[in-house]
């Protein structure tokens, strides 16, 4: 096996990390989005 | 411990430290059914209609796919292409392990301090990151070690967060139902991550 035999298994495993990482960013971005809109909802009630 | 006291015996011996710790963990388990009284369903398919549930399903599915695949080609990559021994080999899985039990405790305390989704999407982007930077470039022995450690205290990140980010996306009253579908979830991925790897590398390209 040459010096790149294993390249495309170590790019799906990065890919697969990084690929996971901007899923998980984006549940943090509906995380922040829903916590405003509580605290927006609990102001308004407030008033 | 193969060399001095026989494969056989080897076995044994971790089938029994496995038997002492799990025995003594599954003594040691409480739950707390009964204060937070939670629904408890086996398929809950109201999670699966939201779309922060399904993020984390997702999360899940795509993350240990990389986690799989490092886990089981790691050793054979240092046999194969970095031309080390069988024995080397092992040790770098034991530096994987090392690094596990060193970085598992870390994360969990980050996890308490920064956040728990700040930190699970900063270390599974930094896991990516060291594959590239680190593993494929590698071809000596000592590179490679430096890779096992750093990237077995942050691989099984999925393993260390799951439940705390269950409870914190659908709730703490949902979380044994959305950890059953987290198992679910994890069925596939941890099965076909390695096959679907190595089939990519025995592909003609």
């Amino acid at each position: 096996m040459g010096r790149w035999g294993y390249l495309y298994a170590q790019l799906f495993a990065g890919l697969s990390y990084l690929v996971a990482g901007v899923i998980l960013f984006e549940l943090l971005r509906v995380k922040k989005m829903q916590k405003r809109k509580a605290q927006h909802q609990g102001m308004t009630r407030v008033r | 411990m193969i060399d001095n006291i026989s494969l056989p015996w080897s076995l044994r011996i971790i089938g029994l430290i496995a038997l002492v710790g799990n025995g003594v963990s599954t003594a040691l388990i409480r739950d707390r059914n009964h204060l937070v009284k939670p629904p408890q369903l086996g398929f809950a398919t109201h999670l699966l209609r939201r779309y922060d549930c399904m993020l984390l399903l997702s999360w899940a599915f795509v993350n240990l796919l990389g986690y799989m695949t490092v886990l089981y080609s790691l050793s054979s990559y240092a046999v194969q292409v970095a031309g080390l021994t069988q024995g080397q080999a092992g040790i770098l899985t034991a530096m994987l392990n090392l690094g596990t039990g060193l970085g598992r405790p870390c994360i969990g305390l980050a996890s308490d301090k920064m956040g728990r989704i700040e930190v699970a999407a900063v270390l599974t982007v930094t896991n990516g990151i060291v594959i590239f930077a680190i593993w494929i470039p590698a071809t000596s022995y000592g590179v490679l070690i430096l890779f096992s450690l750093i990237s077995g205290a942050m691989i099984g990140v999925y393993w260390m967060t799951v439940t705390p980010l269950c409870a914190e996306v659908a709730g703490l009253k949902e979380v044994p139902s959305f950890l059953s579908l987290q198992w679910l979830t994890a069925v596939l991925p941890t099965t076909f991550a390695e096959v679907c790897a190595r089939m990519l590398d025995r592909s003609p390209h």
